[in-house]
């Protein structure tokens, strides 16, 4: 479980200021939802925290980031080290072209684990944090691409736990998904609270109710409002998030 | 009505013309295969079926000895020679090209790529002549025209089709993959050895066996440098020839309608095999899950 501190973290990419100013703080193994309009800087909040924003070209960013104390932006931090700490899941369930055993042991052979029996161990139990298990046992040779994609999706969340990570940032994670398996994602994110920090970027808003402790809204690269999701979604303080919230945003 | 009743006779008409075009690429392909085989056949039967024709070494037209093995021994390590020269080479550019490079330093190199893949054989072989050949005997002693230089020059022809292939391959791996990747904790270097290189083994093995064909196949450039020695085998840095070049050294000596001629024919036919079967496993390694 990671504490997580922003800031004053603003993203430039190129011209074009993507983030500004945001200061948030996150606790330990609380889940932190992201809402706001398309464009608003959700995902490129979430990309700050795992320095996967600096692949995109031109990108820029300023400001502190702390986890565990510890600033992230520094230029000496180990960006391998982050990623394994920091978790990340996607819009569209990524799976490799590998079988569902290699999948999920990818990211534990690339920290260097070897014996066969620990791998083994290891995916076993990623594959029933992420409820999978009980779907895939027997059939972990098989290719990952056979899996539906609510399967993948949890796949995915699978090999993000088998690194043992201390937060998961999860990118829209149900967007792509069919209702069943949305609220198996939803499930599991419940779940994982408490043993993980989770940040989740979401359109749904009935979503952002049901998982998370916290909501922030954002609307153009600001984060105008962070408070206890039930506090936000029936006495938001800004009337923006409020017009945002009824569905009145432009 | 009348317009609907047109429209249908040039639909119809398309139709056929399309399926003829089909039928006259099927009817080359035949008539080419049947022209070779008839030949080839002919020959080996005038040779009472004796494998000493494949596997000898033993070739003097003049004085009646066609054995071909030495021709067959030599097209393969002359491509093998090619092969090991452009892989690394070739894998190197496209790595280079796909994830180092920058946009600008991207378009140099494909452009200097379809450049180098733009230069005739011929002038490829003449570069052979006055830069490969005298090098190697400097280098190694000898004649210089050897199956090593045979092999250095097809490399160099054989770096812009492997090196564009495999970059086309390593390009198509989905930036979501890199991400997921990534997002795990892998390093670049990880990402590409374990990730980026291993999602793209098909599409590499068919970009490889595209090079190998090639490299069995060209002619002009190799007849250049290799020698041309049909005694015997002299070492990579000796002299030989390839099965491409002693046909090429050959048809004026054998021309059609001499009894021998159809050991021209069986040499083609060698070619045309080795060359169906790298196109089809070639194809085969294409077909991603």
């Amino acid at each position: 479980m990671a504490a997580i501190t922003m800031e004053r973290v603003s993203v430039w990419y190129g011209r074009v200021k993507a983030l500004n100013d945001v200061s948030l703080e996150v606790e330990p193994g609380s889940v932190l939802a992201l809402i706001g309009p398309s464009g608003c800087g959700k995902s490129t909040l979430l990309r700050v925290l795992n320095r996967l924003v600096e692949r995109t070209p031109a990108a820029r960013v300023a400001g502190r980031v702390l986890i565990d104390g510890h600033d992230i932006l520094a230029p000496d931090v180990d960006l391998a080290l982050l990623r394994r700490r920091v978790g990340m899941i996607f819009q569209r369930p990524v799976s490799f072209p590998f079988s569902i055993f290699d999948n999920v042991a990818y990211g534990p052979r690339l920290h260097g684990m070897k014996n066969p029996h620990q791998l083994r161990r290891v995916v076993e139990g990623s594959l029933k944090q992420a409820a999978l298990w009980d779907e895939v046992r027997g059939k972990l040779r098989r290719p990952a691409h056979g899996l539906s994609g609510g399967q993948q999706q949890r796949l995915a969340l699978a090999r993000a736990l088998a690194v043992n990570p201390e937060a998961i940032l999860m990118d829209e994670p149900t967007s792509s998904l069919d209702p069943g398996s949305a609220a198996r994602i939803e499930e599991l994110v419940v779940h994982l609270k408490g043993q993980y920090t989770v940040l989740i970027v979401t359109h749904n808003l009935q979503q952002a109710a049901r998982v998370s402790d916290f909501t922030g809204f954002l609307d153009r690269g600001q984060l105008i409002e962070l408070g206890e999701t039930s506090q936000i979604f029936t006495a938001p303080r800004d009337r923006r998030t409020e017009a945002y919230l009824t569905g009145q945003f432009e | 009505m009348e317009r609907q009743a047109l429209n249908g006779w040039i639909e119809r008409w398309q139709a056929r013309l399309l399926w003829a075009a089909t039928l006259l690429v099927a009817m080359l392909v035949l008539a080419i295969t049947l022209v070779l085989a008839v030949g080839a056949t002919r020959f080996l039967q005038s040779r009472g079926w004796r494998l000493g024709v494949l596997l000898g070494a033993n070739w003097n037209p003049l004085a009646g000895h066609f054995e071909i093995g030495l021709f067959i021994v030599d097209t393969i390590i002359v491509t093998a020679l090619a092969m090991a020269m452009t892989l690394p080479f070739g894998l190197g550019v496209a790595v280079f090209g796909a994830y180092v490079a920058s946009s600008w330093e991207r378009t140099a190199l494909r452009w200097l790529l379809t450049v180098l893949a733009a230069v005739p054989s011929v002038a490829m072989g003449w570069w052979g002549l006055a830069v490969v050949v005298p090098g190697l005997r400097r280098i190694g002693g000898g004649p210089g025209f050897s199956l090593l230089a045979a092999g250095a020059v097809l490399a160099v022809m054989l770096l812009p089709t492997f090196g564009l292939l495999a970059l086309e391959v390593l390009d198509k791996v989905p930036e979501d993959w890199h991400q997921a990747s990534l997002a795990l904790g892998a390093s670049e270097d990880q990402n590409l050895l374990q990730m980026a290189l291993r999602v793209s083994l098909p599409g590499l093995k068919t970009a490889f066996l595209t090079a190998v064909a090639r490299a069995m196949g060209e002619t002009v450039a190799v007849q250049m440098v290799i020698g041309g020695a049909v005694y015997g085998f002299h070492g990579m840095l000796g002299p030989g020839a390839t099965l491409t070049t002693q046909i090429l050294t050959d048809m004026a000596i054998l021309p059609l309608g001499h009894p021998a001629h159809g050991v021209l024919d069986l040499m083609a036919v060698i070619l045309l095999a080795g060359l169906t079967l790298l196109t089809i496993w070639a194809q085969r390694g294409d077909e991603r899950p």
